[in-house]
């Protein structure tokens, strides 16, 4: 499962996707929305995407990490929309396999890649009117 | 000359208050002359211009590679996680 969506997450579902008998080690993920950036309380998160766009790099992401990590199982889902507020899981990412060491890097290596390229846009609206676009000077 | 559709996101878009823009583009077009171009018709800081990539629908282009596509992606810093 590899998703961008408005829809709120089901960590469940994901959890489900990568479960077999055959894994020993199964390493979760969850981002949410934090209510601090600095000294700015943030009242909400705004994810802006292009559905499409930023699912065909998701599978270039995972498929990065499927020739280094063969035999992990790799779910991920990535929330978008606005009014996300702190507290709210905004992605999930999965993996699975025999032992914990693959199933721990692989994890570790797709936070880091989607956080580098995954066309998700960030921008944080803080208690005080003002806001944000992550890693954009405003 | 070349029609090329360029999409904006976040801040670029909100910058343009439109979600894409039309450039007429010499060829070869690359993802130089897309960068200098937008950032005239957005009046982007060279600090701004440095911190953008070009990608197709399915991948990111790299600097100096020919852009067949008519539409492309303006990739301002993502945010994702």
């Amino acid at each position: 499962m590899l998703k961008i969506t408005s829809d709120p997450i089901n960590v469940e579902e994901l959890l489900r996707q990568v479960s077999a008998e055959d894994r020993g080690a199964i390493v979760l993920f969850v981002g949410t929305v934090r209510n601090r950036t600095g000294d700015k309380k943030v009242k909400y998160l705004t994810y802006e995407a292009e559905k499409e766009f930023a699912e065909n790099i998701l599978s270039q992401i995972v498929e990065k990490s499927l020739r280094k990590w063969p035999g992990v199982k790799v779910a991920v889902v990535h929330r978008i929309g606005e009014n996300l507020h702190p507290g709210e899981i905004t992605l999930v990412i999965a993996t699975s396999s025999a032992h914990r060491e693959e199933a721990y890097a692989a994890n570790r290596f797709l936070l880091e890649e989607i956080k580098k390229d995954l066309p998700v846009w960030k921008k944080e609206v803080f208690i005080d009117g003002s806001y944000h676009w992550s890693g954009w000077n405003n | 000359m070349k029609k090329i559709k360029v999409k904006l996101f976040g801040p670029l878009r909100e910058k343009a208050k439109s979600d894409c823009i039309e450039l007429t583009v010499s060829p070869p077009v690359t993802p130089g002359k897309i960068l200098n171009l937008t950032g005239e018709v957005l009046n982007l800081t060279d600090d701004e211009k440095v911190l953008l990539r070009i990608a197709s629908r399915e991948r990111y282009l790299s600097q100096d590679e020919e852009i067949m596509e008519n539409e492309i992606y303006l990739i301002p810093p993502v945010g994702g996680g």
